[in-house]
């Protein structure tokens, strides 16, 4: 090397220079293009920002018109600002941290219209598999308000009671194969015959010495008699054990067809039942779609609100690997080097609702990864006339502080919501012409299990029908024509990966009225033909069924005849001996 | 291509220290293999202009070294998920981790750390292989390049011709 270029440096000075004074000319654009992309992605929908104000002394960012799409409802925004602002610390930004002590957050508004549709290549697949419950759509089907005949009810349901009685018959003829080959191991005629012989044999002799021979004889044979007897009671032990299980098997299948009867009879015939079908069939879409949306919402800002995995298995005895920030790779942490949250959010101040409302509230302590920040989420929010609520006021928490014990609890409440259009029905079939609601979510997800309780009160509610709607709509909107007042509740159990869920509405007793005369007058010859056309769909494989039970029976008493000749025979070698 | 192979040509047929050369072809690994944004690289490229490497060479390998990186990729990551997460190193890593330079180089990124060290690796084989080979072309080669047609075309080309004229 020959030496050192100085105006290498001059250049070198010259290309960070410029660099820098790039990023300082493009900062707003960069920043909003960041925001949009990121927000997108988090969210699965559009996020548009308006524009983007980065100051450098006071280092502080301030965004105005921040729009983020619902993406259920793409041409609607999940929620609106018309400013947040909040100090950045660019030294920590070059380390990959973001710590702000407080973002402001004002002109909050939710669930308003947009002028062109939000949604991206991504929206309806991420909509589509976030979905926690999926009942609703599975009996999307509308219920009769006339009892059917027997044929379309078939037609429609699946009897359970031919599998059941054909799945018993297997069972039974497995057992039959099972007992005959263990029978086909134990001592039989054969076996019988010779002890015969031989017991005659020894007991044939006439002197003395043939006499003391036999007896010998007699012993050893007595011996063996009883062992093999021993044997036989044995397996006729087993033998009963596996007939008596084989018998409730066989009970069980013969119970079916009528359980079909009842179980067909109720649902088509019993005017709750039916009422709660129609209920369910009305209100369950509506309800799911409630629940998805919350739980898309939890699902989708979850990670970014410190939830996850927390990284991989080595956390627990060594360095952490997480995926790379702004990087391809894997980044590797090390939490005895005093490892800070990469993202720390104390406080996020919302003030002033747009559009005449007010809203108040904070968010405080979002931290990522949770564990490394002392305090949990949380989340008070109250307002008054924020996008047709009345009242709202929503209370949450998100402790993932321990990875092993995380639980989110969030109660929510929205009074006086004006329901006017709401739709209810797989096909919006029925609309609500007035209404207010109180609506209230409170609950707990904790680890994977979910408590979720969903209530609302729709007061001074009307419905009615679109045109268009076909002639039990119609007739079902008339009889909620005047409602008045609606209960719905809704209870999310289980665990995320089996939720239960279970519907109930004050629906089933406006509707019960408007089946039962229609019902009742058809029920007697409903029953008739059910249980002819169950019988004659299940007399063959019943009769199939008493066959197999009644060969078990017989090999019971094949071997209660078996015990019998041992029994004899064992006697006849005995007496000489006594 | 044609114009690579003339700037390749007039920096090996010229009379450039070897050791500019090699010296430009061990930054631009350095360079090329490691990810562009890095604290480490903007100390190479500080580097590579202070110092009197051949900036020709450099731009070129430079661009080599990138498209390497792109294929070598999975094993840097591997590689250096391997040292970082070796227990031998875990107190120095942890050390260097809690300081904000040490953050700020990036080195806890895997395919930062797995270049870095196919570059450490590389940078004296590349360095000792470059002059070897630089002298060795020149002493019994450059002859009998230089009688080469194809020489002759690539020195007659208007393109050298014309990247001649605009350096000078």
């Amino acid at each position: 090397m020959t030496g050192i270029r100085w105006w290498g440096l001059g250049a070198f000075v010259a290309i960070v220079g410029g660099i820098v004074a790039l990023w300082v000319l493009f900062a707003d654009m960069l920043v909003r293009k960041g925001v949009e992309s990121a927000g997108t992605s988090m969210v699965g929908a559009r996020v548009e920002l308006e524009a983007a104000d980065v100051g450098f002394s006071p280092a502080r960012l301030e965004l105005r018109g921040l729009a983020v799409t619902n993406p259920d409802e793409p041409m609607r925004n999940a929620l609106e600002a018309e400013r947040l602002a909040f100090d950045i610390d660019w030294i920590g930004l070059l380390l990959d941290r973001v710590h702000i002590d407080e973002v402001s957050v004002e002109g909050l508004q939710f669930g308003t219209e947009r002028a062109t549709s939000g949604a991206v290549m991504a929206t309806e697949r991420t909509v589509k598999e976030s979905g926690l419950i999926d009942k609703a759509r599975e009996r999307a089907e509308i219920p009769p308000l006339e009892v059917p005949s027997v044929e379309t009810v078939l037609g429609r349901e699946g009897l359970r009671s031919p599998e059941l009685i054909e799945e018993a018959s297997a069972k039974l003829e497995q057992r039959r194969t099972a007992l005959e080959e263990r029978l086909a191991e134990l001592p039989g005629k054969e076996e019988l015959e010779r002890y015969r012989r031989q017991v005659d044999e020894a007991t044939e002799g006439d002197d003395t010495a043939s006499r003391l021979r036999g007896l010998k004889q007699l012993r050893d044979l007595v011996d063996d008699i009883d062992d093999d007897r021993k044997a036989l009671r044995k397996a006729r032990d087993e033998v009963k054990e596996s007939l008596a299980a084989a018998a409730d098997t066989a009970s069980e299948a013969r119970r079916a067809p009528q359980a079909d009867i009842d179980r067909l009879y109720r649902k088509y015939t019993d005017p709750a039942a039916v009422a709660g079908e129609l209920a369910y069939y009305l209100l369950g879409p509506k309800v799911e779609q409630w629940v998805n949306q919350g739980w898309y919402w939890f699902g989708r800002l979850s990670p970014y609100l410190g939830g996850g995995d927390g990284g991989d298995a080595e956390a627990e005895s060594g360095p952490e690997t997480v995926p790379a920030v702004r990087r391809v790779g894997r980044n590797v942490i090390y939490p005895e080097a005093g490892e800070e949250p990469r993202v720390l959010v104390r406080q996020v101040r919302i003030s002033g609702a747009a559009g005449g409302g007010d809203l108040d509230g904070r968010v405080t302590d979002i931290a990522v990864p949770a564990y490394l920040w002392g305090e949990p989420l949380r989340v008070n929010l109250s307002g008054q006339a924020v996008s047709g609520i009345n009242r709202l006021q929503v209370d949450g928490s998100m402790d993932r502080r321990d990875p092993a014990t995380s639980i989110s609890r969030l109660d929510l409440a929205a009074d006086g919501t004006d329901v006017a259009g709401l739709a209810l029905g797989p096909e919006d079939g029925i609309l609500a012409d007035r209404g207010q609601a109180d609506f209230r979510v409170a609950g707990t997800v904790r680890d994977r299990a979910l408590d979720l309780d969903v209530t609302s009160v729709i007061r001074d509610a009307a419905f009615s029908a679109g045109s268009d709607a076909d002639s039990i709509l119609q007739e079902v909107a008339a009889a909620m024509g005047n409602a008045g007042r609606l209960d719905i509740g809704a209870r999310v159990g289980g665990t995320i990966d089996s939720p239960d869920f279970e519907l109930t509405s004050s629906l089933t007793g406006i509707l019960e009225p408007l089946l039962r005369n229609r019902l009742q007058a058809e029920a007697g010859e409903f029953r008739e033909g059910l249980v002819a056309e169950v019988t004659e769909r299940t007399g063959g494989s019943l009769e199939e069924l008493e066959a197999s039970s009644a060969k078990l029976d017989s090999l019971e008493q094949e071997l209660e005849s078996r015990l019998e000749g041992f029994r004899n025979v064992l006697e006849r070698a005995r007496k000489p001996l006594d | 291509m044609i114009g690579l192979l003339a700037r390749i040509l007039k920096v090996l047929n010229s009379e450039t220290d070897p050791r500019q050369i090699a010296g430009a072809i061990v930054l631009a690994c350095f360079f090329g293999l490691t990810p562009l944004w890095t604290l480490h690289n903007l100390i190479v490229l500080l580097l590579v202009l202070l110092l009197r490497v051949n900036l020709s060479i450099f731009i070129i390998a430079w661009g080599f070294f990138t498209v390497l990186a792109f294929a070598l990729d999975p094993l840097f990551d591997a590689l250096g998920h391997a040292v970082l997460t070796a227990e031998p190193l875990r107190p120095l890593w942890a050390a260097f981790y809690a300081t904000d330079i040490g953050k700020l180089s990036a080195f806890n990124n895997s395919v930062v750390m797995g270049s870095l060290c196919v570059g450490i690796i590389l940078a004296p084989v590349l360095w000792f292989a470059t002059i070897h080979l630089v002298r060795n072309y020149r002493m019994h080669m450059l002859e009998w390049v230089r009688r080469k047609r194809i020489y002759q075309v690539i020195r007659g080309s208007r393109l050298l011709t014309t990247y001649q004229s605009l350096r000078g």
